[in-house]
Order: structure tokens, then sequence, then C-alpha cells
């Protein structure tokens, strides 16, 4: 199991702060969100997306594997003054 | 000790929204003791901005925002201060030239985007912040650095609503990672987003 929090603008677009999902990488990841929320899969694609703190531009993007317990942030900024 | 630093009299800060973040960073910045502000806003005080805006109340309602700040700098402040009541354009940019800084404060992705644009023209750094709910971000962007791009590529706009204390804190990290870039001590911040979550009580640093 793998804990996602949602932050800035992508917390606002699907009014949750954070879910758990059963997966082992990021792009099932992805098709979990998107069958929760009702929203195409590159709609959270647009998303920054860090593992255990990490940018997955720094891992294997999409194709990047996770552990039970990992920590996933999705995070779209907020853009209110 | 950064509260004792000597340089901050010699800069100049172009803050660009005087609305929420724009309110409380020109508050912080003059009582830090920047030497000069040059405060850009077009828009008035109006009542819905009064859940979250410092200097807007009964009294302000209508006024200019700049200007309304501008006046207030005179009473606590011995900054050289400028205001212009007109929004950021191409036919004003070029106030970015007499700035050692900008702070975005706006709300809305076009005017930071060509914000972001005309910072890294003249080599400027940008100190870039924004709130929505109890959430908010800010980040030093460094002209020769994507970090702008690499995080507002990502933006999805969303109505804006948020609270005054959101706004506050987002603020006052904005003007600590704006000072500590004016005195020259804000290496460790390069490429960086600092993520506020008053919801969940947290701050965290993240590499973009």
């Amino acid at each position: 199991m793998v804990y996602v929090k949602f932050f800035g603008s992508a917390r606002v677009k699907f009014e949750k702060k954070e879910m758990e999902a059963d997966c082992s990488d990021i792009k099932t990841l992805l098709q979990i969100i998107s069958k929760e929320f009702g929203v195409e899969v590159k709609d959270v694609k647009q998303f920054l997306v860090y593992v255990n703190e990490v940018n997955i531009n720094k891992l294997k993007m999409w194709r990047t594997k996770l552990s039970d317990g990992d920590k996933i942030m999705l995070l779209s900024p907020a853009s209110g003054g | 000790m950064i509260y004792k630093n000597p340089e901050l009299k010699n800069k100049t800060a172009l803050v660009v929204g005087c609305g929420g973040l724009g309110g409380y960073v020109i508050e912080e910045l003059s009582r830090a003791g920047i030497g000069k502000l040059i405060l850009l806003d077009g828009d008035s005080f109006s009542q819905s901005n009064m859940n979250r805006q410092l200097l807007a109340d009964f009294d302000t309602l209508g006024k200019m925002k700049a200007e309304v700040y501008a006046k207030r700098l005179k009473k606590t402040s011995v900054a050289n201060v400028k205001f212009f009541n007109q929004f950021l354009t191409k036919d004003n940019a070029n106030l970015i030239e007499e700035t050692d800084i900008v702070l975005d404060c706006v709300d809305n992705l076009s005017t930071r985007e060509f914000m972001s644009i005309e910072c890294k023209k003249r080599g400027k750094i940008l100190v870039s912040a924004a709130v929505e709910g109890e959430q908010g971000q800010a980040l030093i962007c460094f002209p020769e650095e994507d970090s702008f791009e690499r995080l507002f590529s990502k933006a999805v706009e969303t109505p804006h609503d948020t609270i005054s204390y959101a706004v506050a804190t987002v603020a006052s990290i904005q003007s600590a990672l704006a000072i500590k870039a004016m005195c020259g001590i804000a290496e460790e911040f390069r490429n960086k987003i600092v993520l506020i979550d008053l919801e969940s009580m947290m701050v965290k640093i993240l590499e973009l």
C-alpha cells in the first residue's frame, strides 16, 4: 500500500487531501487516481509527482516502481495571490 | 545574522500585486529595512478583499491599493517608495531594470508568466509565491534557471479561495526568501520550492 497526498490546486481539484492505493508503480497509480476522480490520465500527469520527496524526473518518471509504505505527493502549484 | 544585515538598505524591490500576498510582503520588507520599494497594482480595494488583504478596510474601499500602501509606508518606514496604479504590462516592464529583485504577488498565471520572462530578459531574480485554500508555495527563480517553468507548466487554474492566515504565512516565507536572495545567502534554495500546508501544519522544501 502506498500513501498519496495532494497539494495545491490538485487538492482543490480533487477535493481530497490524501488517499491510499495498492499499486507497484507510478503508471498504475495514475490510472487508479484517474478512475477514482473521473479524470483522464493525461490530466493527472499534469501534476508534479514526488516519491518519498524525490521528483520522479530524477527517478524513472512514469515507470518508477513503488514499494509498500512509499509516500507519494501530487502537486499542482497554487496560483492565487 | 540576517536581521542585522546592512545590505538591505541598499536594495530595491519591485512588488507586483498589492493584494493579499503583496500587502504582507510590503509590510515585512519595509519593516526589515529595505532601502527602496516600487509598488505596482492597477486594482482598488473591494469588500471581498477584507477577509485577507492587510489594508482593505471600510475607509480604503474603492481606493487604489498601491497608493494606499505607499501612503501607509510614509508612517511606518524610511524606505524610498514609488507607486504605480497600474498592472504590469509591456509598457511598464522596464521598471524591473530599476530593481534588485521582483516579488510576484499577483493572482493570475498569465501575468506571472510575463513577469518571469521579463525578469529573465533583464537578469533579475524573481521570488514567486501563490496561495490556494490553506496551502501555498514560494520559490526563488534565478534568471539562469528554469524553476518557474518547471513549476508553473504544471499549473491548473482553479477558482481562488483562501484564508487570512494562509496568505500571511505564505507571504512571510516569500519575504524571507526575497531577503535572503537580496543578501546573497539563498543558494541552498536554488531549484527548490517551499511548500506550505496549514491544513496539516507542514512546511516542506522540495527539489524541482
